[in-house]
């Protein structure tokens, strides 16, 4: 046996930990960056929110907390009028692109002909187009006396039949689809992609047919990676501006329009911070669900 | 073990999705509309960009002209708005990456204490609503003197870009086998050369993917920098939405198919390097 | 010259002691096995030699000094990893060269000393290879180059041979061994291949649940196992519990009816013992006997060389014997009596 003799050996003096320093030390810009720039930004949204500012007499501004901008939020008409409508075109837009993709998605795993490999060409095309440059398209595309008119015309439609699709909330939700659908289409194949061949076969053997294999095999076995999506998808349509500016009516407004027009036009931020709160607030569900699947998947 | 299973209720509106033929046609049509409805709006800015003489209802402009192209590549205001825009990009993405790529590294190698709080941290930027974080931002620029600077808006270009270049990075060390790296400290390389003889060559085309990513974030930002970038930093997406506005048909066409340029050429160059998990992340650009 | 010793090492991580105080002296040329079940905290042991862990209590010294504290690029040791880690951006020969290099050794003694230990591991010609080009062989040979293109006192392997098929993994060890003979390098090789260890090494360090049960040579711990487990983990062996008789010189140990003479080095009368006996060391009987064991359910399997004939004892469950090829099996039921065995204190399979 071995030769030490003496007693067992007292624990090592807790050194300075290098790891842990360095960890630190290399997660600390990025920390201080975020706070400038992200936490401290939110906080004050939410702080500002809350202040009120009153006019006296003498015409000087003072300040108060309160829930004044929520109570105008709500009561004012044109505001609520932009809650209903932001949600609305969110929760429609996200549905559609859901659909597609999903298709698009299944085409890629278990398709294998030329048109799923053209597929996987094109569903892409949208993510390199910066959103600017894709409303502007879509407005040359939609509008009245744009593209398809022009196309329907040739069909035999007369001239003012074309509904009006720009500056209406079909313009914004077009849009998006075709924006988002890239995303949508990735997400959803490499969460089908995790689901082993094996399992389809085993269901095959049983005697399910593709659609029954589909409803009780690859969608539910998909929907915890697929809902990663479409709540990050939601945020995203919820807190946007440009598609909105660009193709919506201008009334109602999506929250985000609403927002910086409060901001630069009216100079009101107590009013534009009540809105992104309240769209914060809006999506609030999403946010947590979204986190908390993100956070599962990085932990791991 | 082909026993036919207690039959689950048959669908019958769903008779098509069983039968191949049925199925490989309506994949077709499905294939068609969408490289119509995802092609033809570029197609139609691109005839735009060169139409000299295009009346409504013509399917094809009536007169090719690169006069636009001239008027467009002779304004003050585009090269201006290209010249800060290209500034602005390299540089967005060079601090996010002296930024992220350590914290990518300390998360995915390092003994960070509080990790999984930090990481939830990084969510952060994505749950709340980018453009409401902008307008707050916007207010704080004011304070403090940000507004309508140069570093305002790369430092506001950095919020979507820090947080996924971040997980990227975090993604490619993880990948890596620790292994490797304690092999290069066993034959008597230090911490620092270890990462980069070893580590950094090997995680470099992730780092290369999030770094054209973040470029490519950087020249599209809009909404941000329009808010804390006006009057005097306007960059080319930025112009062009004072350009559409103000109904200029072929001028816009021309700015948009030169701002497209830079990330067609990308999606070329970096095909065989967009693995599906690098893309889904650098969605944070809605 | 280089000797290598463990003292009390501790490590524990949040929820298992992976290390226990666990001592251990390793001469100069000694080519020792660290052997054990898998999770036994070998790896633990050997990452915390090359300086990859630092242990929370205890002391690591190499040629009598302290080096507990000095990172992996100051201690004199080079380790081989179960996964070869050969950086696949570099080629053979960079992968050799990289420390020499790190020193900044002149170029054509880099080539030269690059070239030699290429052929020392029987690889010369693949230096502009990548290690994606190569057999798994292949590799293990580069990784082992490369640990010792460095000249390094000590030679650290864990597992090297576990990814290789198992002729290549026979001559592997040979080849090893030679060059460990040649070299005159001081080594510890972790392994859970018994095999791997009493083939290959001087000593043998058997570990279990993070504590060291034994060292010895390989017929040390075949012949005198110091614990029940080392018996059962090293070959196989029956075990049985019982309680100890001392009768003089004579020790037997009390088990169900039978008493079974057994070796028992300083356990005290009426002891609660683990007898242990390796199936060559029992006697088949065809018919009852007092100190014997009636097996039910018996069966035969084959080994070529040899047969094991396997049964049930009511009371102490599965035991087992070995018989010679020609043994057949009839209708009346065997007895095993036990010609040599040890006996341990307290139960069969201490932690672990
Ligand atoms: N980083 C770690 N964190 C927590 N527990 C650990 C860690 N590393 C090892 N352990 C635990 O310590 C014990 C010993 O691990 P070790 O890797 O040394 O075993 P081993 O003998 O090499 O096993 P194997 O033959 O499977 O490689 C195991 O129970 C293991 O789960
Ligand atoms: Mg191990």
């Amino acid at each position: 046996m071995a030769v030490v003799t003496s007693a067992r050996a007292v624990p090592r003096p807790r050194r300075f930990d290098r790891s842990r320093a360095a960890g630190v030390l290399l997660v600390l810009p990025s920390l201080v960056y975020l706070t400038l720039f992200v936490f401290i930004p939110v906080i004050k949204a939410f702080a500002t929110s809350f202040t009120v500012r009153d006019r006296d007499d003498a015409g000087n501004y003072t300040y108060r907390v309160g829930l004044d901008n929520y109570a105008q939020l709500a009561t004012s008409d044109t505001l609520r009028a932009n809650v209903i409508f932001t949600v609305f075109i969110a929760v429609t837009s996200v549905a559609i692109v859901f659909v597609i993709a999903y298709v698009i998605a299944l085409a890629l795993r278990f398709g294998k002909g030329p048109t799923a490999k053209f597929l996987g060409r094109i569903y892409i095309v949208p993510l390199f187009i910066p959103s600017v440059i894709a409303s502007y398209a879509m407005i040359t595309f939609l509008a009245n006396h744009g593209f398809v008119d022009g196309i329907l015309q040739a069909l035999g439609l007369p001239d003012g039949a074309f509904p009006k699709i720009v500056f209406d909330w079909k313009g914004i939700v077009i849009t998006q689809v075709w924006l988002s659908l890239p995303f949508m289409t990735v997400l959803l194949s490499s969460v089908l992609l995790e689901i082993s061949d094996s399992l389809i076969e085993s269901a095959r053997d049983v005697g399910a047919s593709s659609w029954q294999i589909f409803r009780h095999i690859v969608l539910p076995l998909s929907a915890p990676g697929a809902l990663i999506g479409v709540t990050f998808m939601f945020l995203g349509v919820i807190g946007g501006f440009t598609v909105p500016y660009l193709l919506g009516p201008n009334a109602p407004q999506m929250l985000g329009v609403s927002m910086v027009y409060y901001m630069t036009n009216y100079f009101e931020p107590y009013i534009a911070s009540t809105q992104a709160v309240a769209i914060f607030l809006l999506s609030l569900v999403a946010a947590v669900y979204y986190v908390r699947q993100q956070f599962k998947r990085e932990i791991r | 073990m082909a026993a036919q299973a207690p039959a689950m209720p048959a669908i019958r509106l769903s008779w098509w999705i069983d039968d191949p033929r049925m199925r490989r046609m309506l994949l077709r049509l499905f294939g068609g509309a969408l490289a119509v409805f995802i092609g033809i709006p570029l197609l139609t800015l691109v005839l735009w960009s060169f139409a000299g003489e295009w009346f409504w209802p013509n399917l094809i402009p009536t007169q090719w002209s690169l006069r636009w192209w001239q008027e467009v590549l002779e304004n003050p205001r585009v090269i201006d708005a290209m010249v800060l825009s290209f500034t602005i990009a390299p540089v967005v993405t060079l601090l996010t990456a002296v930024v992220a790529i350590p914290a990518g590294y300390a998360f995915a190698r390092l003994d960070v204490p509080y990790r999984r709080t930090l990481l939830l941290l990084f969510l952060i930027p994505n749950a709340f609503p980018r453009i409401g974080l902008y307008v707050s931002l916007a207010v704080l620029y004011y304070q403090i003197g940000l507004i309508d600077t140069y570093w305002g808006v790369v430092f506001l270009h950095m919020i979507g870009t820090l947080v996924y270049m971040t997980w990227i990075t975090t993604a490619t060390f993880r990948s890596i086998d620790p292994h490797l790296e304690e092999a290069a400290r066993d034959a008597g390389a230090s911490p620092l050369r270890a990462f980069f003889s070893v580590v950094l060559p090997l995680a470099l085309p992730g780092i290369i993917v999030a770094s054209l990513f973040s470029f490519l974030a950087s020249i599209d930002e809009a909404q941000g920098t329009l808010i804390v970038g006006t009057p005097h930093y306007i960059t080319m997406p930025v112009l062009l939405y004072t350009l559409i506005s103000s109904f200029q048909r072929p001028v816009a066409a021309v700015f948009s198919v030169l701002l497209a340029l830079p990330s067609l050429l990308l999606l070329v160059v970096a095909q065989r390097y967009l693995h599906s998990e690098y893309v889904a992340a650098g969605l944070g650009r809605v | 010259m280089a000797e290598v010793e463990l003292r009390h090492v501790t490590k524990s991580y949040k929820d298992t002691t992976a290390v226990d105080d666990v001592s251990l002296a390793i001469k100069d040329r000694e080519f020792v096995a660290l052997l054990g079940p898998s999770g036994c905290g070998k790896t633990t042991t050997l990452r915390m030699l090359a300086g990859f862990i630092r242990p929370d209590a205890g002391q690591i010294v190499i040629d009598g000094k302290d080096v507990t504290d000095l990172p992996p690029e100051h201690r004199p040791t080079a380790m081989v990893f179960q996964s070869y880690a050969l950086w696949p951006h570099m080629t053979v020969a960079d992968n050799i060269a990289f420390g020499l290099r790190l020193r900044r050794l002149p170029q054509a003694e880099v080539a030269d000393r690059t070239a030699r230990m290429l052929d020392v591991v029987g690889l010369p010609g693949v230096t502009k290879r990548y290690p994606s080009q190569l057999s798994g062989g292949q590799q293990q040979r580069v990784a082992l180059a490369r640990a010792l293109v460095l000249g390094p006192k000590i030679l650290l392997l864990d597992e090297p041979l576990s990814n290789l098929d198992a002729k290549l993994r026979v001559r592997m060890r040979d080849e090893i061994r030679r060059i460990q003979q040649e070299l005159q390098i001081t080594t510890v090789y972790v392994t859970h291949d018994q095999e791997e260890a009493l083939t290959m090494a001087d000593r043998i360090a058997v570990m279990n649940g993070g504590v060291l049960q034994q060292v010895g040579d390989a017929l040390d711990i075949y012949d005198r196992p110091a614990t029940a487990f080392v018996a059962d983990f090293i070959g196989s062996s029956n075990l049985l519990t019982g309680i100890l008789r001392l009768a003089g010189t004579r020790a037997l140990a009390q088990v169900g009816d039978a008493r079974v003479p057994v070796e028992a080095d300083g356990l005290a009368d009426g002891a609660a013992v683990t007898v242990s006996a390796r199936p060559e060391d029992m006697e088949v009987l065809r018919e009852a006997a007092p100190d014997a064991f009636r097996l039910d359910d018996t069966r035969l399997v084959n080994f070529g060389a040899y047969k094991r004939l396997l049964g049930r004892h009511p009371a102490f469950g599965q035991l087992e014997a070995r018989v010679p090829k020609a043994f057949r099996l009839g209708d009346e039921p065997v007895y095993l009596r036990f010609t040599r065995a040890r006996a341990f204190a307290g139960d069969p399979k201490p932690r672990g």
